[in-house]
């Protein structure tokens, strides 16, 4: 019997023979690790790309989804927790090999490909492989993670990656191990590496009431992005709806969001939008030189994109972002 | 001293001595119980796969049996 470790991920599985990682997804066959989800999607759409949500990323343009099942995580309060803590036996894939994945965002007007609503660590193959052919083809690759990977992992894939949105879930190491089964620290360093390269980094929080909604917590989380990532990076505060084994929370107050995002702008970052929430203020971009508007958005939808190659029409600043 | 007291006085020492005993315990279970839950996000507990259906599975496609990356041998017949 031979034991293997995986290490993709911060959890290091070691599996016995016939055993699975906490990903579900990656098992020991006769002592060699496989995954059981390659070209082997459950959730394949075209989204907005605001979706995701990527702000600052070629704003108005339509992004070819994708994901299995499975994920490193347990968040109590996932919004795709029907594919994400399913064994991939139990949801219905189809075969979509990266070969065939790029013609078929072409197909569907996509000019990008996100890999997203699981997590893509967890098919960290399948989306490298995509990854390296999309770039080929002249297409980006956006993923939209935890960050909760090892370091190696992460930096052979970066340089095939155009943006990324990642999910901070807390500022708290308690927060990431009961509610999400994780840790903080190796999230915050997939964050100072991302950040380092050229890609677009964006990053979203779910404000779930009572569990990560403490403003002195967020202004030590705002205060970090600023100092470690630069104040450019697009923070988006999003709403919590109850979902999965916290259906009996609340969803969050609008007043907490807008807390949320002034304690933000008072730690010096200039891009902070509110998710899951109608409110225009929070949902459009402006110069944070001048204050004009540059992008108009109601809701997944753009109205009319302002900049001029990247700058402000007005003052000229250049703002984070491909535009 | 009347028997009544002296009966008082042994039995609040005794309830004392209790209650400490009391305290101990539930501070060791406290730590027993902080020890399992680490160890339930550091390790978790692996789940054996159903070979023949996942055998199935990919024989009919619907996943893969694709060699995964980032992963090393631990040992020869390690007793798990």
């Amino acid at each position: 019997m031979t034991a293997v470790e995986c290490r993709l991920c911060p959890h290091r599985c070691v599996l016995a023979e016939n055993e699975r990682g906490k990903c579900r997804v990656r098992w020991n066959r006769n002592g060699e690790l496989k995954s059981l989800v390659y070209g082997r999607p459950c959730a394949v759409h075209v989204d907005p790309v605001e979706k995701k949500p990527m702000f600052h990323f070629r704003p108005g343009s339509r992004i070819f989804s994708i994901a299995t099942a499975g994920c490193n995580l347990r968040c109590k309060y996932c919004q795709n927790w029907s594919i994400s803590q399913a064994d991939p036996e139990t949801t219905r894939n189809e075969i979509l090999l990266p070969e065939d994945l790029i013609p078929t965002a072409r197909a569907n007007g996509c000019v990008s490909i996100a890999y997203t609503y699981t997590d893509p660590i967890i098919y960290y193959e399948y989306a490298f492989d995509s990854c390296v052919l999309a770039h080929r083809q002249g297409m980006e690759n956006v993923l939209v993670t935890a960050g909760y990977i090892e370091e190696k992992p992460l930096r052979e894939l970066l340089p095939h990656v155009d943006g990324a949105n990642v999910d901070l879930k807390g500022f708290s190491d308690e927060f990431y191990r009961e509610m999400c089964g994780g840790r903080l620290k190796p999230v915050l360093r997939t964050l100072e590496i991302m950040a380092k390269t050229d890609m677009v980094l964006e990053i979203t929080n779910l404000v779930v009431p009572g569990h990560n909604d403490d403003p002195k917590e967020i202004r030590e989380m705002c205060r970090w992005i600023a100092q470690n990532l630069g104040t450019e990076i697009p923070l988006h505060f999003s709403r919590f709806h109850p979902h999965n084994q916290l259906q009996r929370l609340p969803p969050t107050p609008a007043s907490t969001l807008l807390d949320a995002a002034k304690i933000a702008q008072s730690e010096g970052l200039k891009h902070v939008y509110l998710g899951n929430l109608r409110d225009a203020t929070y949902e459009n971009t402006y110069c944070p030189k001048c204050g004009a508007l540059l992008v108009e958005r109601v809701g997944f939808r753009v109205r009319q994109v302002k900049l001029q190659n990247g700058r402000c029409p007005k003052c000229s600043t250049s703002i984070y972002g491909r535009w | 001293m009347t028997n009544a007291l002296k009966s008082k006085k042994i039995l609040r020492s005794n309830g004392l001595i209790v209650l400490m005993c009391l305290l101990v315990l539930l501070g060791m279970a406290a730590s027993l119980w902080q020890q399992s839950r680490l160890e339930t996000v550091e390790r978790p507990a692996m789940r054996t796969v159903d070979v023949e259906r996942i055998d199935r599975e990919i024989g009919a496609g619907r996943l893969s049996d694709m060699p995964a990356r980032h992963w090393i041998v631990i040992e020869e017949d390690a007793p798990k």
